[in-house]
């Protein structure tokens, strides 16, 4: 418990920590880096604009932290896509990238191909439905990294109404994760029960170490990325930055027992993988939820197979793209 | 037929090139709530960015306006580029902006966070144009505009501003084409009626008076008030305000009217009925009905022939765009009263709504720029002197 508590004193940040952009850059082109961004998408039109046009003005006119944004997407039906490409960001349809890999959809799928597509020594992951869209929340992921060069992934976390202790926050996550997910840390991984929001759609990393990660394809990309991160690097190349406030659409507890239904499956995966635990054994892949009908009820059955991409160091075309620096 | 003003093809199309980093302000000032008396949070903003653009004597003043000075080569004039700060909206209501193809919505954009974000984004786009004026330009984002406001940002900066100030050219967002160059003698007013319940029984309140029916006689009565058509002069009865539930006799109301005309003595005249229709009102329910003005001004203003008036409606028309005119409720009624040449334009075409529904088109704001860089440009020829 001392050690989780003396990593929550280090390894906790404040977005304000990191607002001088100024000295941002100097660091960051100090160290001689590349920074990418990264927003995968899937039907966003509402905010899609504004947060490219808000980050390229600030972070790469402005202050050229970022090197380049794109935006990586799933098969939008709005327009995305459109929109994306008229405020100037680059633009990637998920489907027609390292086709030879197969076909997989979901947002894991997004970010994977983020490590191929984009060029970036460090990949920042924002989500595109961010409301309140700000500088912040590049440049509180970014920042732990630069500053320090043992830290290696930064997780955001953001308001929740919960109390706040001596500036950070002390608890914080959304339902799933306080409800399915702090207690399986707790009982399997309780190193990571001091990462505030382990579900948040925000972090930041190096390149270096995601090319290493298998990638679930959907619910449970970020929960198998803070496992697998974690039992490779150990919680010190962790940080977590408190981003103050996010504002989005809130999810039908209905959605979030079919989010709860795949992060499951990564996180018997990651039980398998590291606790020896080769007994568990999923038996059915459909969610069933009992739904009503006329007043009659019923059972809606969902297949939620949680699919997972090799580390990305093992695909042909990336290591051809980006061939294998000497440690 | 006037001679149009050559507008500089090289300032055109680099100005279209950073119409992003306008957008890019346009999303960060408007997401940072400014109500009338809470606009600090947005002054801090401000001043960040007149520091980071090198503005010198960036400061914040008693009344949380924001100045920064672009110096000249000689500093001899100065002409102050003005924005309000403050918006009509509560800062519980959802600032966040969205943004398509050709449009920005969000609370406040088109009043007037889009004209701070081209306030703010002007001395970088003069600096990225390389352009070198003799006079100073103060940037001047004033707060305090809205109804009880009473304008006292701007009149806060124009009283205590310690250097003379030749021109005033303030920024609304909407709409392109405006040429505001005269104030009407104006007034705001506040009636709050009052009925206090017998202390005896509060029973059914069959025999109480009730505020909305005493303010609607009032109306009525307001409505008797002779109006002339010429000079012009008219009252509107903007906002009434009252009542607590279906089964309560209002107790308290509001209601918020508005008299502007062409003559200061017409509206002191209506200024007076309206307080004497009051009395009367009030004294035959039994009920206190109390008014407030605020707002006053007077009539001023800059003839239609005036060289900077001349200036922006030939600069506006050489864009493709239709000069508008009509009498201006907005900051230049404070310099205009002291007799500093003033106008107001706008960056674009929008709507400005009560509701958080405000938009603004974005394909225009590159020419809004232009028109005002040129504008800038001639007054600093001299060409808008008299």
């Amino acid at each position: 418990m001392n050690n989780l508590n003396k990593w929550l004193n280090k390894r906790t940040f404040h977005h304000a920590q990191f607002n001088d952009m100024n000295g941002l850059l100097v660091q960051k082109q100090g160290l001689g880096l590349k920074i990418s961004l990264c927003l995968p998408t899937l039907n966003e039109a509402g905010t899609i604009g504004k947060e490219i046009i808000l980050l390229k003005s600030e972070l790469m006119e402005r202050y050229p932290i970022l090197d380049e944004i794109a935006v990586i997407d799933s098969g939008s039906t709005d327009n995305t896509v459109e929109i994306a490409k008229k405020f100037g960001a680059k633009v990637f349809l998920a489907s027609e990238h390292l086709k030879e890999e197969g076909e997989k959809r979901g947002k894991g799928e997004n970010l994977w191909k983020a490590l191929y597509l984009l060029e970036g020594d460090i990949i920042v992951y924002i989500d595109a439905d961010i409301a309140n869209i700000h500088p912040k929340f590049v440049c509180g992921l970014i920042g732990p990294m630069l500053y320090n060069p043992h830290i290696k992934f930064v997780k955001g976390f953001y308001d929740r109404p919960l109390t706040l202790s001596q500036g950070v926050r002390t608890s914080g996550g959304g339902r799933v994760t306080e409800i399915l997910i702090r207690p399986l840390f707790s009982q399997f991984f309780p190193e990571l029960t001091g990462i505030i929001q382990p579900l948040s759609g925000e972090y930041a990393g190096y390149r270096s170490i995601l090319e290493k990660l298998h990638f679930p394809v959907g619910y449970g990309v970020e929960t198998g990325m803070l496992i697998d991160i974690f039992q490779k690097w150990g919680l010190d190349v962790i940080a977590q930055t408190d981003l103050d406030s996010r504002v989005h659409s809130n999810k039908q507890t209905r959605e979030l027992g079919k989010m709860s239904f795949g992060i499951l499956q990564t996180f018997w995966n990651r039980l398998a993988r590291y606790k020896n635990l080769d007994s568990i054994e999923i038996e059915n892949y459909r969610m069933m939820q009992v739904g009503m009908k006329n007043d009659t009820p019923f059972v809606e059955d969902t297949e939620i197979k949680e699919k997972e991409r090799r580390p990305m160091i093992e695909v042909p075309a990336y290591l051809e793209k980006f061939p294998p620096q000497p440690e | 037929m006037q001679k149009p003003i050559d507008i500089n093809k090289e300032w055109q199309e680099k100005i279209t090139s950073l119409r992003d980093m306008v957008l890019g302000n346009l999303v960060m000032v408007s997401q940072i709530t400014a109500s009338t008396f809470k606009e600090r949070n947005r002054s801090e903003f401000v001043l960040q960015r007149f520091k980071e653009v090198g503005l010198s004597k960036a400061y914040i003043d008693e009344s949380d306006n924001v100045i920064g000075v672009l110096k000249g080569r000689n500093s001899s004039r100065r002409v102050v580029l003005s924005a309000n700060l403050d918006t009509r909206f509560e800062d519980d209501v959802d600032h966040n902006v969205t943004m398509d193809f050709n449009q920005a919505k969000g609370a406040g954009i088109a009043n007037n966070s889009l004209g701070v974000a081209a306030l703010i984004s002007l001395p970088d786009i003069i600096k990225r144009l390389d352009i070198q004026f003799d006079m100073d330009i103060v940037f001047a984002a004033t707060t305090r505009a809205h109804g009880r406001g009473d304008l006292d940002g701007m009149r806060h900066f124009i009283n205590t501003y310690p250097f003379k100030i030749d021109f005033v050219l303030n920024i609304m967002a909407t709409n392109i084409g405006r040429v505001d160059h005269f104030c009407q003698s104006a007034v705001r007013g506040d009636v709050t009626c009052v009925v206090e319940a017998p202390e005896e029984f509060t029973s059914t309140g069959f025999e109480q008076n009730n505020a909305i029916i005493v303010l609607n006689e009032l109306i009525n009565s307001l409505l008797c008030i002779p109006m002339s058509n010429r000079p012009k002069i008219s009252l509107n009865i903007g906002k009434t305000r009252g009542g607590e539930s279906y089964s309560t006799p209002c107790p308290e109301a509001t209601l918020n009217l508005y008299v502007r005309s062409e003559d200061d003595n017409m509206t002191e005249k209506v200024i007076e009925s309206i307080k004497d229709c009051c009395i009367d009102i009030g004294s035959k329910n039994g009920v206190r009905l109390d008014v407030s003005f605020f707002g006053r001004y007077r009539a001023a203003g800059l003839r239609f022939s005036h060289p900077l008036v001349k200036t922006a409606i030939k600069i506006v028309r050489t864009l493709g765009f239709r000069p508008m005119v009509a009498p201006s409720n907005t900051q230049i009624a404070i310099p205009l009263s002291k007799e500093i040449p003033s106008i107001t334009m706008g960056v674009t075409t929008g709507k400005q709504s009560s509701l958080p529904n405000d938009y603004v088109l974005l394909e225009d704001i590159p020419d809004g720029i232009l028109q005002l860089i040129t504008l800038i440009n001639e007054i600093d020829k001299g060409h808008c002197d008299e």
